[in-house]
């Protein structure tokens, strides 16, 4: 019997997870992992707006699939040239292919007064407890000025802060208090939305429910003893209540060369193909990557099935495709929708949106586990919804 | 960094906003009198960064189209 090639892929998240299922038959394939859960980290805004846990996370055992070896520990170096990678226990691993798929780091230092920020108001990019400390505060504020900023236009999940200020302001109003409280979302942008063609869906939305919009502003310092908020940009905010949408960086993985890394710690992938540098048999797919794609699940899911693809002998390529839920409160939602070739559609807010957007988070543990059965599934709707076709209907 | 040693932002391929989010990345970074050249090839880039230097007290030093891309230069002198 031939033995199998060893195929290493350093983080268990929704990319690092479908990656190893789509390969568990052709290749001897471990997992490494620094939690035994993973974590489905868009259930954050759920936990922040609506107290709901329930689709936080699953013990990562129980999405892998029969044959793909699971090591809980983190990960210190990673050596392309040596083809190796060195556990926090000092035990090494050798491979002939690695596909590096641990995610961001939170670093809510990089932006002084956030850590302090936090503690007290919370965000929904970072923990549980900290999404919990957001659903005290909506749940508890009676009026004065509530700002959502943003410190990182590199965030996960672009459309998240307009759901969240969009969320806040459902919760506002179903508590009777939204005619006491200022809402501001200040954003780095030069307009309310990044993408020109979607800030026509969403600005209208935005200025209907009443919400300020403050366009570059990329939250700098925080002055949490008088309650300001000074931008990059040299603008002053205040607040009553204020979450921050902290700094992400790369993950804290020693890694060689050191040219596989930029500044922030992102690694160094092509767009097209998710590899490293020179190196064929490195690919870094999901949040920790370069791509210019958004940090979304999606785009992990959709690279990891491309890497998958290539390894196996097929000339698989990103094309860039997102395709982000984005909930605007009052059982609405819209999708950001968009690849390298076009502009984000202008998908209309409707219930259905909304509805698939909640489907999907229930469904999501299956999609992980099963790709044989999902992925004909999902190919058949990412045909039919390309932004192209999509396109000629939303015009 | 001297002007001589001014840092190049390639946003060359990213649509609008992008290369003014990578410009964001940058300035977060830049201290005054550094040097930012950005590249470009999104034509919305043009009214954004001119709408970004009016925000931002920063001093536009050049503003041109080359064969292939769009490029700023731009004198960091606002950062508080």
């Amino acid at each position: 019997m031939i033995e199998k090639e060893k195929f290493l892929i350093v983080g268990g998240g929704s990319g690092g997870a479908i990656l190893a299922n789509s390969l568990a038959k052709e290749f001897d394939v471990t997992v490494i992992n620094d939690s035994p859960n993973h974590y489905y980290w868009p259930q954050l805004l759920q936990i922040a707006f609506r107290n709901d846990y329930s689709n936080l996370y699953r013990p990562l055992s129980s999405l892998l699939v029969k044959g793909v070896n699971l090591i809980i520990d983190s990960v210190k170096k990673i050596d392309l040239q040596e083809r190796s990678i060195t556990l926090s226990t000092n035990k090494k691993l050798s491979y002939d292919y690695i596909a590096i798929a641990p995610g961001v780091t939170i670093d809510h230092k990089s932006i002084e007064g956030n850590e302090k920020l936090v503690n007290q108001f919370g965000d929904f990019h970072s923990t549980p407890e900290n999404a919990s400390k957001v659903f005290n505060i909506v749940n508890s504020m009676k009026k004065g000025t509530f700002v959502i900023s943003v410190g990182d236009p590199y965030h996960r999940c672009p459309p998240s802060p307009y759901e969240g200020i969009l969320l806040a302001d459902e919760v506002f109003r179903l508590r009777g208090v939204r005619e006491n409280i200022n809402m501001v979302l200040a954003v780095p942008y030069p307009r309310a939305y990044p993408a020109e063609t979607f800030n026509e869906v969403l600005e209208p939305i935005l200025k209907e429910r009443g919400i300020n919009v403050m366009t570059f502003f990329t939250a700098d310092k925080i002055d949490t003893d008088n309650k300001k908020i000074t931008s990059l940009e040299g603008e002053e905010l205040s607040y009553d209540a204020a979450i921050v949408v902290p700094v992400h960086k790369g993950p804290k993985i020693e890694i060689k060369p050191e040219d596989s890394v930029n500044q922030d710690g992102f690694i160094n992938a092509d767009k097209l193909t998710n590899q490293i540098l020179s190196y064929d048999d490195a690919f870094a797919i999901g949040d920790a990557s370069t791509s210019t794609n958004a940090k979304t699940g999606v785009t992990a899911h959709l690279q990891a099935k491309v890497v998958a693809k290539r390894v196996l002998g097929l000339d698989a390529k990103n094309t860039g495709r997102t395709n982000c839920p984005t909930e605007i409160g009052f059982q609405k939602g819209t999708f950001v929708i968009s690849d390298y070739n076009h502009p984000a559609v202008k998908v209309p807010a409707n219930t259905i949106n909304f509805i698939m957007k909640r489907l999907f988070a229930d469904v999501y543990w299956d999609v992980i586990k099963h790709p044989e059965f999902w992925d004909p599934i999902f190919d058949v709707y990412f045909e039919r919804t390309e932004p192209e076709v999509l396109w000629r209907i939303f015009k | 960094m001297s002007e001589k040693e001014k840092k190049v932002i390639d946003a060359r391929g990213l649509s609008c906003p992008g290369p003014i989010t990578n410009l964001t990345k940058a300035y977060r970074n830049a201290k005054n009198g550094d040097v930012l050249e950005i590249w470009a090839t999104d034509p919305g880039f043009k009214s954004d960064i001119k709408a970004w230097i009016e925000r931002t007290k920063n001093e536009l030093v050049d503003l041109k189209e080359d064969k292939d891309k769009i490029i700023a230069v731009i004198k960091i002198t606002a950062k508080k």
